[in-house]
């Protein structure tokens, strides 16, 4: 079931009332049941496989707290943990791994013939298998205590508004918060409804509409030169963003009213001066993810290398950053082109600042945002072509092959671009108000209202209503 | 007393929320009506695009030899080799990406007004085609929802939850803002499609990339079968002349084939006239007739209709 679909227009006033109108203490049980409702609609395999993993990990952190020997732990964690990447591989990579092994046989002048039927990713797998891997290395590390209730456990692996494209939500946070027992706020169900109300417009009025757009220059990518492929990559970005953070404002804002707060995703990446502090703001849940997980672990263990291994954990982590997006080169070289830039960045600080020095610090921020942009847009082909084929022969066109801008579609083109508008200019008053979430009890009551109500006309004069699925659910 | 002060500030709490969600709704409502209704009203008085195109058939038109179908319609027939042939007036209702939802809708409308001596509809096997979506572009029916009862049939099939989204007067409207504005030309005094007869020719020939096409395969949407239906039992009800053409098509794909034999079977049945140019030498070995796989370029055209012409010639 999708966000932006009308079954989950009546899907989550259900939810929302049978939440709060449970007895408190086995609310969690409503959360449970309407999560696997939630789940069920993508099918039985990705209920099973969640439910698979849950029950794994969940008697994985006990074990790793009933032994107290360091071998039968250590035992114990690596086993665990390399079946939870074993399913991930399985179901997301096996395909990819396959025909690269057969690829480099054939260098090698081995021929085999293999036919692998792909399988279909069951939904939010990636998602809530790093979930499960931190959980269980934090109880490894001894960072949380284990989770001995199965219910609240399991409700932290399926609670239906992060199931499916994140946040990542880490377990000492949302345990703690949805083992209490929550009291019906009118302003927590305010404050959840004005951000899902948010990302909906995020969603319907630009996302979607950009993705008319963008789709119709990349689809005939053969016929279009490289100043359009260019115009198409650069709306993209905000197609990506407005997606990706419009389907979790709306997971943020369902979690809210049931009075839960889940980690912010996002903080105005695109206002960001450069890749490090990109990477600050975008997909926050992921990036600290893989910081905690893989990079830190990695450079503490290799600490003796120096710059070397500084270094070499930042590609490691970038690389599988890119990787966890899909099992194709491209995604891995738009993660180890994320990791190029900002050790480049970090080489270059103190030269830079020199630099920049003699720049007014307006005009700084200003090239540094535009720079930003322009070095994610370029990345981003990787990330919207599927083949390094396809990408390589857009980045040719964008360099070598110019020509007129192609503006394709007029009225896409005018809503997209009014849309973007109202999201930067949104995005800026927030920043200055230093919050992302819109409610603010000092403001007056009836400019909150107007903000909602323009919000509501906007989405019904130019959102997109039978548009697709959420980008990210694809991951 | 300190219970009570609680009770009274509690309830003054609800109350507040209370009185803003009501003055929220009250406020969408009113601004849904109000901005829906400019809408409309500038809406019709659009006099040129394709929109002004579609009110002016469902309006006014009232041509002899009406031409229903998506972009092989639009593209493929010329009205002047029609027009000076037969002798009767012709215009060209095609509109690219619509599918039978459309044809259904438009037709039900275009009957209960007048009654066409010759209706052709042009369908292309993928009009039946599971996968090609002409629920989305069925939406340029609902601006007319309100003064043509015909159509609501039809429009509600685009979703179950159609008739909740009508609830709101600007969502028929959705994504028009930007036509309606373009196309308020109060000086302007022939709309082009009165000039062309809403045929819009294609110039160039296909190109080499063009002349191998994937093989996608035609998987039958029953649900446009039944429309199909619908339609020609719609136009036997009158007495017009109904034809059902087949639209060159220059591929080579099996699925194609099939589906074309398939639907000339449904005319068999109905006792309709099905003329099949799918797999027509003269255009299936001209590749210079084409501007790509499935549609003719002018030269095309104007061979389609000569044969489609000489067929109406001898058989009325």
């Amino acid at each position: 079931m999708q966000f932006n679909s009308f079954n989950f227009l009546f899907f989550f006033p259900i939810a929302i009332f049978f939440y709060y109108t449970a007895p408190k203490k086995i609310r969690w049980v409503t959360t449970i049941l309407f999560s696997g409702i939630f789940l069920l609609f993508g099918g039985i395999t990705s209920l099973i496989v969640l439910l698979g993993e849950s029950i794994l990990n969940y008697y994985a952190g006990l074990l790793l707290n009933k032994f107290k020997f360091k071998s039968y732990r250590r035992s114990i964690f690596w086993f665990v943990l390399l079946i939870n990447i074993g399913i991930l591989a399985y179901f997301k990579y096996i395909g990819f791994i396959v025909e690269n092994f057969l690829a480099m046989l054939h260098i090698v002048g081995l021929s085999f013939k293999f036919n692998w039927s792909s399988v279909i990713l069951p939904l939010g797998i990636s998602f809530y298998t790093f979930q499960a891997i931190s959980y269980l290395i934090d109880v490894y590390r001894g960072s949380i205590k284990v989770e001995s209730h199965f219910g609240y456990f399991l409700n932290y692996m399926l609670f239906y508004p992060k199931l499916i494209a994140g946040p990542v939500e880490r377990a000492n946070t949302f345990l703690s918060q949805s083992k209490k027992v929550i009291d019906f706020h009118v302003i927590n169900l305010y404050e959840g409804m004005q951000r899902i109300l948010w990302g909906f417009f995020k969603k319907l009025v630009i996302a979607d509409r950009l993705a008319i757009y963008t789709g119709s220059i990349f689809e005939g990518y053969l016929h279009h030169n490289g100043t359009t492929l260019f115009f198409g990559s650069f709306l993209y970005i905000f197609q990506l963003y407005t997606d990706f953070s419009g389907y979790t404002d709306i997971a943020l804002g369902i979690s809210k009213t049931m009075g839960i707060d889940l980690m912010e995703n996002f903080k105005f990446p695109l206002y960001s001066t450069s890749v490090t502090e990109f990477w600050r703001r975008w997909h926050i849940s992921l990036s600290s993810w893989a910081n905690d997980y893989i990079f830190t672990p990695f450079t503490l263990q290799y600490r003796d290398w120096g710059r070397i291994g500084f270094v070499s954990g930042l590609f490691l982590t970038f690389f599988m950053i890119g990787i966890w997006h899909g099992p194709t080169w491209g995604f891995a070289l738009f993660g180890t082109a994320q990791g190029v830039l900002i050790i480049f960045e970090l080489l270059t600080k103190r030269f830079r600042k020199q630099i920049f020095k003699i720049i007014p610090k307006i005009l700084k921020n200003f090239f540094s945002i535009l720079l930003t942009m322009l070095f994610f847009t370029l990345s981003c082909v990787f990330f919207n072509f599927a083949s390094l084929e396809q990408s390589s022969y857009v980045f040719t066109k964008i360099f070598f092959d110019h020509g007129t801008l192609n503006f394709m579609n007029q009225s896409q083109l005018i809503f997209s671009i009014f849309g973007i508008l109202v999201l930067l200019f949104t995005e800026l008053f927030l920043i200055k108000r230093d919050t992302e979430s819109f409610y603010n009890p000092k403001s007056k009551w009836i400019l909150n209202i107007f903000w909602n109500i323009i919000l509501v006309i906007l989405i019904l004069t130019i959102g997109v209503f039978d548009g697709g699925q959420f980008i990210y659910f694809a991951f | 007393m300190v219970g009570s002060l609680y009770i009274l500030l509690f309830n003054k709490s609800i109350m507040r929320h209370i009185r803003n969600i009501l003055i929220f709704l009250i406020l969408l409502f009113i601004l849904d009506c109000s901005i829906g209704d400019l809408l409309r009203k500038y809406y019709f008085k659009m006099n040129s695009g394709s929109l002004a195109k579609v009110t002016f058939i469902l309006d006014k038109m009232n041509a002899d030899v009406l031409i229903i179908g998506a972009s092989t319609a639009t593209h493929n027939y010329v009205p002047e080799i029609f027009e000076e042939s037969l002798n009767l007036s012709f215009f060209n209702a095609g509109r690219d990406g619509t599918g039978l939802l459309y044809y259904n809708a438009l037709i039900s409308v275009v009957l209960k007004r007048y009654t066409p001596n010759i209706i052709i509809l042009d369908l292309s096997p993928y009009s039946l085609d599971k996968s090609y979506d002409d629920k989305a572009r069925a939406s340029i029916l609902l601006p007319y929802l309100k003064g043509f009862s015909e159509i609501r049939p039809f429009v509600l099939e685009r979703s179950k939850f159609e008739k909740l989204k009508l609830l709101s007067h600007i969502y028929p409207f959705n994504s028009l803002a930007w036509e309606i504005i373009r196309h308020q030309n109060p000086g302007r005094n022939v709309a082009s499609y009165l000039i062309d007869k809403g045929y819009l020719p294609l110039s160039g020939e296909i190109t080499e990339d063009c002349k191998i096409p994937v093989e996608n395969k035609i998987i039958i949407d029953k649900d446009k079968v039944r429309l199909f239906h619908t339609f020609l039992n719609n136009v036997k009800n009158y007495h017009s002349k109904l034809i059902i053409v087949i639209p060159p098509y220059i591929g080579s794909n099996k699925s194609h084939s099939i589906v074309s034999d398939y639907i000339e079977n449904i005319c068999k049945g109905k006792n309709v006239m099905c003329l099949n140019f799918s797999n027509e030498p003269d255009f299936k070995n001209s590749p210079e007739l084409f501007h790509s796989i499935g549609h003719l370029n002018h030269n095309g055209a104007v061979l389609l209709s000569k044969r489609i012409v000489a067929f109406l010639k001898n058989r009325f």
